[in-house]
C-alpha cells in the first residue's frame, strides 16, 4: 500500500471520529456534563488517531487497524448513538429506545479493540498460533454479550427506565450474555498473559517494547483500584479516567511505533515513584485527617486543609526518595554514572589524567572491547585518547556523542547498549571535552615534531640529490667535454696550429679547475658519506682528525635519518673539540640499547662547553629532536662529554 | 697494452677510449656495467681495467667492488678506479695492492700523467690520487714517525706513495735526479724501511707502512 493511500484511510477514519463526537456533543448537549464528555470525545479521537499513525508507519500491523476501525465503530456505536437515544427521549423523536439499549451495549466493542490489540502488540503477529483462541474467545465472546444483553428481558439501562425493545421472552439471552461476558473475560485474561509470555526470551527491543505496553498495564493498575473505588463519588476521578485512558492507548501506539524506545525504562522508574509517592501521600492524608479528626475535633474544611498540607509537604521528598531508592536498585547505569562522577571529581581535583577516560568509559560500561574516538578541534579527524590521529574503523558499530566524541565496539549492533553509552557519554561530557582538548594538542605536538622531522629528512635528500646530479651529470660531462678538447688540441698540434693548440689547452685547465670547483661545493655541504654505515663514516672521521680517536661503533644499519643524525653528532662534536677543548684524546661511541641508539663523543679536554656562543651545539641539539632524540651535554672543569639518544626503533 | 673500460657515462667512455686509442693502446672492451665484466676479462685477457665507481644499477659502489673482485680473482690484472670524488673507504682498502690505482675522474685531462699513470698500474705498480695519500700521511697514529722527516723528504714521500718513479719525481719538484734518490735513501732509513732498486717494490714498501697499522675491518 502507497504511503499516499495509508495516510488518506488514516484521515478518513480520524475524520470520521472527530465527525462523529461532534455530532455527539450537539445532540447530548446540556444532557451530559459537558467535561465528561468532551474528554471521552478526545480519548476516542485519540484511539483512532493513534491507530492512524500506525497505519501509516506500519500499514501491515494489526494493531493500526484495530485501533482505527474499532475507534471510529466505537465512537458511533456508543457515543452517537446513546446521545442520539438521550435526546430523542427528550425530544420525542423515534428510535429512542433503540439507540440508548444499543449504545449501552457497544462498550464491549472497546473491550474487544482492547483484547485484540494487547493480542498483537507490539510485534503485530500473535505471540504464537495457540494465542488463536484467545483471538477467536473475544471475538465469539463480544458478540454472544452483545446479542445475549440486548435480548434478555431481564437487561437494565443504568440512567433510564425506557423498556428494551430488542428483548425476546423465551430465549435464554441471560446466559448467553454470561457465556460471552466469561468468554470475553477470559480472552481479556489470555491477551495479558501473552503480553507477560512475550517478555520471556525477549530480544532487547522487543523487551524495551513491552515495557512500553507495561507503561500502558502501570497505569491501569495505579488507576483502576481509586476509579472503582471512587467512580460514584469523585467527579475528579470520573475526568481523569478519559485522561489515564488516553495514556495507556499512547504507551501502546508507542510500543508499536517504537517510539523513544530507550527512555521508556526511566519513565517506567519514575511512574512507579510517583505511584509509590502518591499512595504514601494518601496514607498520610487519610492519617492526618482521622488523627486531627480524634484529637481535635474541629471543623472539616480546616481537617481536610491541614491534612492537603501534610500530603503535599511530604510528597516531593518522599517521590524523590523512591525514586532514588528505585534507581538504585533496578537502573543498569547507577553504578555506571557513580563510576562516571567519581573520576569527573577526580578530574577536576587533578588527580586523573583525562586520558583515563576511555578506561573509565570501559569499566562503565562493563565492556572492555569499547574504543572511545575524539573529534579533533577545528579538524574533521578523529584521534584516541593520546592524541594519535586514527579513523573510525567502518566495520565497527559507532555511537557519537554530537560532534565531539564517538565509540565503536565490535559484535551486532546492541540497540540497548547503544542507548546505554550514549547517556554514558552524555554524562561523561565534561570529561570528554577536557580529553578532547588535551588530545588535539598532543596530537598537534606530534604534527609539529613529524613535520620537523620531515623537514630534515628532506633536507637531507635533496642534499644528496643535489650532490648526485653534480656528479653524475655536470661534473662528467664536463669531463667528456674537456675529453673532446683534448683530442681537438692532439689534432691541432699534429697539424702544426700550436696557437690554437695552445688556447684548447688553456681552455681545458679551466674545465679542470671547474670541476675541482664543483667538487668542493658538494664536498662542502654537509651531507655524510653512510654508504658503509655509521661505523665507515666514523672511521672516516677519526681518520680525518688531528688527534687521536678511539671509535667503537655498532656495525649495525639503520635508519637513513638516524644514521645521518649520530653523524652529524659525531662530526659537530668532533669539530667543537677540535676547536675548543684542547683534548688530547676523544672517544666516539655509538652503541644501540634496545630501540635507542646511544651516541657518545667523549674528551679530556678543559670542559665548560655550553649550548651557544658559536659552538654549533644549538643546532646539534635542534637537529637531534627533529628525530625525537634528547641531547646531553656533561661538561664539567675536565672533559667533556656529549650524548645522544636516537629513537630508532 | 690492452684496456677494457667500465663507465655509465656514454661521452666519457668514449673520450677514454679515444685517450688510449691515440696512445697506442688497444681497447678491448667498452662497458657499461659490471654486468658483462667477468666474462670479458675471461675472453680478452687484458692487462688494465677501468672502473667507474658508481655503476648502475644502485650507482652505489658496484665499480670498487668490482674491483676488490677482480683483484681477488685475477692479481696479475692491472685495476684503476675512476671517481668523482675522494673517499677514502674503497681506495684505503685497496692502496696497498700492487697493480691498483684510484684517481679522480678530471685527471683523465692531464693526457700525459692519466697515460703515465695507467702504464704504471697495468704492469703491477700503484697511482693513487695525492688527496688519499695526504690522508693516509696524516693519520694520527702515523705522525710521530712521519714528523721525524724533513719537508722536502716529505714532499718525496707524498709523490712516491702517489706511484711516481724517481725520474717522475725529479721532474715534478724540480730537483736532480741524484737528489731524488738521496732523499728516498733517507727517508727510508727513517721509517725503517728496505730500500729497492725496484721502483714499484719500494713504493708498495711505502703503502704497505702507511696501511700497516691500519685496523680497519
Amino acid at each position: 500500500m502507497s504511503r499516499y493511500r495509508s495516510a488518506a484511510i488514516g484521515l478518513a477514519g480520524v475524520s470520521l471520529a472527530l465527525l462523529g463526537e461532534i455530532v455527539a456533543l450537539a445532540l447530548a448537549w446540556q444532557l451530559r456534563p459537558f467535561g465528561d464528555a468532551v474528554a471521552w470525545a478526545l480519548y476516542n479521537v485519540a484511539v483512532t488517531a493513534v491507530g492512524a499513525l500506525i497505519v501509516h508507519a506500519f500499514p501491515r500491523h494489526p494493531v493500526g487497524w484495530i485501533l482505527l476501525v474499532l475507534g471510529v465503530l466505537g465512537v458511533w456505536s456508543t457515543d452517537v448513538l446513546s446521545a442520539y437515544g438521550a435526546r430523542a427521549e427528550l425530544s420525542g423523536w423515534p428510535g429512542a429506545a433503540g439507540a440508548q439499549w444499543l449504545g449501552v451495549a457497544a462498550w464491549c466493542l472497546s473491550a474487544l479493540m482492547w483484547v485484540l490489540a494487547l493480542l498483537y502488540v507490539p510485534t503485530g503477529a500473535l505471540a504464537s498460533p495457540r494465542w488463536r483462541i484467545a483471538l477467536v474467545g473475544g471475538i465469539v465472546g463480544t458478540s454472544a454479550y452483545l446479542v445475549g444483553w440486548l435480548i434478555s428481558p431481564a437487561s437494565t439501562l443504568p440512567d433510564s427506565t425506557l423498556a428494551n425493545p430488542f428483548a425476546v421472552a423465551g430465549l435464554p439471552g441471560e446466559s448467553l450474555a454470561d457465556v460471552g461476558g466469561v468468554l470475553l473475560a477470559a480472552s481479556a485474561a489470555g491477551a495479558v498473559a501473552s503480553v507477560i509470555g512475550r517478555a520471556r526470551g525477549a530480544d532487547p527491543v522487543l523487551r524495551q517494547q513491552l515495557k512500553w505496553v507495561g507503561v500502558g498495564g502501570l497505569l491501569l493498575v495505579g488507576f483502576l483500584p481509586v476509579g472503582l473505588a471512587l467512580w460514584s463519588s469523585s467527579p475528579v476521578v470520573r475526568a481523569l479516567s478519559p485522561v489515564v485512558a488516553l495514556g495507556i492507548v499512547a504507551s501502546v501506539g508507542a510500543a508499536v511505533l517504537r517510539y523513544r524506545l530507550f527512555d521508556v525504562d526511566r519513565m517506567v522508574l519514575r511512574g512507579t515513584a510517583y505511584l509509590a509517592a502518591a499512595a504514601v501521600a494518601s496514607g498520610l492524608f487519610a492519617a492526618s485527617v482521622i488523627l486531627l479528626g480524634t484529637l481535635l475535633g474541629g471543623s472539616r474544611p480546616w481537617q481536610t486543609a491541614a491534612a492537603t498540607l501534610v500530603a503535599v509537604v511530604c510528597f516531593r521528598p518522599v517521590a524523590g526518595r523512591v525514586e532514588r531508592r528505585l534507581e538504585r536498585r533496578f537502573d543498569p547505569d547507577h553504578d555506571a554514572r557513580r563510576q562516571i562522577d567519581r573520576f569527573l571529581d577526580g578530574l577536576r581535583a587533578g588527580t586523573e589524567p583525562a586520558d583515563r577516560i576511555e578506561e573509565v568509559l570501559r569499566d562503565a560500561a562493563g565492556r572492555q572491547d569499547l574504543r572511545l574516538l575524539l573529534r579533533l578541534p577545528a579538524s574533521d579527524g578523529f584521534c584516541d585518547v593520546h592524541g594519535q590521529r586514527c579513523a573510525p574503523d567502518p566495520s565497527l558499530r559507532a555511537i557519537e556523542l554530537g560532534a565531539e566524541a564517538m565509540v565503536q565496539y565490535p559484535s551486532a549492533a546492541d540497540p540497548v547498549l547503544d542507548s546505554r553509552l550514549e547517556r554514558l557519554l552524555a554524562h561523561a561530557r565534561l570529561a570528554l571535552q577536557v580529553a578532547r582538548l588535551g588530545a588535539g594538542l598532543s596530537s598537534k605536538v606530534d604534527e609539529l615534531d613529524a613535520s620537523r622531522r620531515r623537514i630534515a629528512i628532506a633536507a637531507d635528500d635533496e642534499r644528496r640529490r643535489i650532490q648526485r646530479d653534480l656528479h653524475d651529470g655536470a661534473q662528467q660531462r664536463l669531463v667528456a667535454v674537456g675529453l673532446a678538447l683534448r683530442s681537438l688540441e692532439g689534432r691541432l698540434r699534429a697539424d702544426d696550429r700550436r696557437r690554437d693548440a695552445d688556447t684548447v689547452d688553456g681552455v681545458v685547465t679551466d674545465l679542470g679547475e671547474t670541476i675541482v670547483e664543483l667538487r668542493t661545493l658538494v664536498a662542502n655541504l654537509p651531507l655524510p658519506q653512510l654508504d658503509g654505515g655509521l661505523d665507515v663514516a666514523f672511521r672516516e672521521l677519526a681518520d680525518r682528525s688531528p688527534l687521536p680517536v678511539r671509535v667503537d661503533v655498532t656495525a649495525e644499519r639503520l635508519s637513513p635519518s638516524v644514521e645521518a643524525t649520530a653523524y652529524f653528532v659525531g662530526s659537530e662534536s668532533l669539530t667543537n673539540t677540535l676547536k675548543h677543548a684542547r683534548a688530547s684524546t676523544v672517544t666516539l661511541r655509538a652503541e644501540r640499547c634496545g630501540a635507542t641508539l646511544l651516541v657518545t663523543v667523549a674528551d679530556d679536554g678543559v670542559g665548560g662547553a655550553v649550548p651557544g656562543a658559536g659552538t654549533g651545539l644549538i643546532g646539534l641539539r635542534d637537529r637531534v629532536a627533529a628525530i625525537g632524540g634528547h641531547l646531553r651535554i656533561d661538561s664539567g672543569r675536565t672533559g667533556t662529554t656529549i650524548t645522544a639518544e636516537l629513537p630508532c626503533g | 697494452m690492452r684496456v677494457i673500460l667500465v663507465e655509465d657515462h656514454t661521452l666519457l667512455r668514449e673520450g677514454l677510449a679515444r685517450v688510449y686509442l691515440e696512445a697506442g693502446h688497444d681497447v678491448v672492451g667498452s662497458l657499461a656495467s659490471c654486468a658483462d665484466l667477468d666474462a670479458t676479462i675471461a675472453s680478452t685477457d687484458p692487462d688494465l681495467v677501468v672502473l667507474d665507481v658508481r655503476l648502475p644499477p644502485d650507482f652505489g659502489d658496484e665499480g670498487a667492488r668490482a674491483a676488490a673482485e677482480i683483484k681477488r680473482g685475477r692479481p696479475s690484472v692491472g685495476v684503476l678506479l675512476l671517481s668523482q670524488h675522494i673517499e677514502t673507504t674503497h681506495s684505503v682498502s685497496l692502496a696497498g695492492m700492487p697493480g691498483f690505482g684510484y684517481l679522480l675522474k678530471d685527471r683523465v685531462l692531464d693526457v700525459g700523467d692519466f697515460l703515465a699513470a695507467s702504464d704504471r698500474v697495468a704492469s703491477g705498480g700503484s697511482a693513487l690520487e695525492p688527496d688519499v695519500v695526504a690522508r693516509l700521511l696524516d693519520r694520527a697514529d702515523r705522525r710521530d714517525r712521519l714528523a721525524t722527516l724533513t719537508d722536502r723528504e716529505h714532499d718525496v714521500l707524498r709523490l712516491m706513495a702517489q706511484g711516481l718513479t724517481n725520474t717522475g719525481i725529479a721532474r715534478r719538484l724540480v730537483l736532480s735526479e741524484r737528489t731524488v734518490e738521496a732523499h728516498v735513501r733517507r727517508l727510508l732509513i727513517k721509517l725503517d724501511l728496505d730500500d729497492s732498486e725496484d721502483a714499484n717494490r719500494r713504493v708498495l714498501a711505502v703503502m704497505t707502512y702507511l696501511g700497516a697499522t691500519d685496523d680497519r675491518r
